[in-house]
């Protein structure tokens, strides 16, 4: 008796649902506007907190990318207003382009020696571009294709570099050593270096233009009997996380003057 | 207890079916088919009813259409349970009616999704259908389960 007066009375709270639910359905469209919004507000308050954050982060991605250019723009200029000096002209900043190249394949040995990156000939990424990271150099383009570019990164065992100590002025070729550091070659033994120097580009060899951030000198060795002073520098680019780096394109019809005048095609052939 | 913490369910899943998962399977229906498959029917249209509402408040000019769906799915899982012989691919039934009543209750109101997408919510529905049974039942009536498994008479 209990069981079947407890059932009916289920029935009922059933219907009475459904009929209320029927009700809703039938309301004008302007009345249902009128009542929903405290209702959604209440009910619907962590949805509108969670679209709102991934608003925030997909906003905060591309103003993350957009300040990774402007980084390497400012590091470029930097590079620039260091070497320069006084006396000489401004360089025509116009012509200076940088291109950013999502990161899209590594080499799989190392994952540091090579990278391919998804810009090309078709936005004026050339053999020979130098490929930067707002923190430094990253490496140059060796290899391009219409849409691709493959990059030998400062990792990569063939790669050198024309380096000089900021501080010092002093001179050397900078290749990949062991432990993710980079070797400084043709150290002379009474050269002045000391850990925490910076080492820069100098600009010689065409490639690199003078003042790009290298690294920081790690250790020094003092040799006196050997024939150059062994010199270890901790690079400033972490190539196992880049994402994207920047290409720098100078267009080949305008010659570039001042501070990129290293970059000039060589008119005298220096004898051996 | 275990109502309240069934329509918290509900609840987080709509949060997740909404926040997440825009193209994906419909986790509140195949939470409220298992709660309809073991709770009284005024439970099972109770949480019909609250699941509804929850999807009307996205779209307020259609409110009602999603609260009679849910609501009707609820209490036709509860009362048809018992007519149905009791197997593993009774849940998968009700989900595929259930969809099909929503999917033609949303074509009449015009506000239903590309059919690609449509399509591809259904699939994935049915096939987490079989595997939503056994995750609930174990979270929620792992007492009934286990006294059904000794022979013991529940009252």
């Amino acid at each position: 008796m209990l069981g079947k007066k407890l059932g009916s009375a289920q029935d009922r709270i059933c219907w009475i649902i459904l009929l209320f639910s029927l009700l809703i359905l039938l309301l004008p469209v302007n009345f249902k506007l009128k009542i929903t919004p405290p209702v959604a507000t209440a009910l619907l308050l962590p949805l509108r907190g969670l679209n709102s954050l991934k608003m925030t982060v997909a906003s905060l991605g591309a103003e993350n990318r957009r300040l990774a250019q402007l980084a390497a723009q400012l590091a470029l200029e930097n590079a620039r207003l260091k070497s320069s000096p006084p006396s000489q002209g401004t360089a025509p900043a116009a012509a200076l382009k940088l291109i950013p190249a999502p990161v899209i394949a590594r080499d799989l040995g190392t994952l540091k020696r090579f990278l391919t990156v998804s810009r090309g000939a078709t936005c004026g990424v050339r053999i020979g571009s130098v490929a930067l990271a707002p923190q430094g150099v990253v490496g140059k383009v060796i290899a391009v294709s219409a849409h691709q570019a493959l990059v030998q990164t400062i990792f990569e065992p063939d790669f050198r570099v024309a380096v000089l100590n900021s501080r010092t002025r002093e001179l050397a070729m900078a290749r990949p050593g062991q432990e993710n550091l980079l070797n400084l070659d043709y150290v002379s033994p009474d050269a002045d270096y000391q850990p925490g120097d910076t080492i820069i580009t100098s600009g010689l060899g065409g490639i690199f233009p003078k003042g790009l951030n290298i690294g920081t000198v790690k250790t020094v060795q003092n040799k006196p009997d050997a024939l150059f002073k062994p010199v270890s520098v901790q690079p400033f680019v972490n190539i196992t996380r880049l994402e994207q780096v920047f290409i720098l394109a100078i267009p080949a019809e305008s010659l570039p003057e001042g501070w990129l005048e290293n970059l000039k095609p060589a008119e005298i052939r220096i004898p051996e | 207890m275990r109502q309240f913490f069934a329509f918290v369910l509900i609840y987080i899943l709509f949060l997740l079916q909404t926040g997440f998962l825009p193209i994906g399977p419909d986790l509140v229906l195949l939470a409220l088919v298992v709660f309809a498959r073991h709770e009284n029917k005024a439970t099972a249209t109770s949480l019909g009813f609250f699941a509804g509402l929850l999807f009307d408040l996205i779209a307020p000019r259609t409110l009602g259409i999603q609260i009679l769906i849910f609501t009707m799915t609820g209490y036709g899982v509860s009362t048809l349970r018992n007519l149905l012989y009791s197997s593993h691919w009774q849940p998968v039934i009700f989900t595929f009616v259930a969809l099909m009543l929503k999917m033609t209750a949303l074509n009449l109101v015009s506000s239903s999704s590309p059919p690609l997408t449509l399509a591809l919510c259904t699939g994935l529905t049915l096939i987490l259908s079989p595997f939503a049974e056994p995750v609930l039942t174990r979270l929620f009536y792992r007492q009934e389960v286990r006294s059904r498994r000794q022979g013991k008479c529940q009252l």
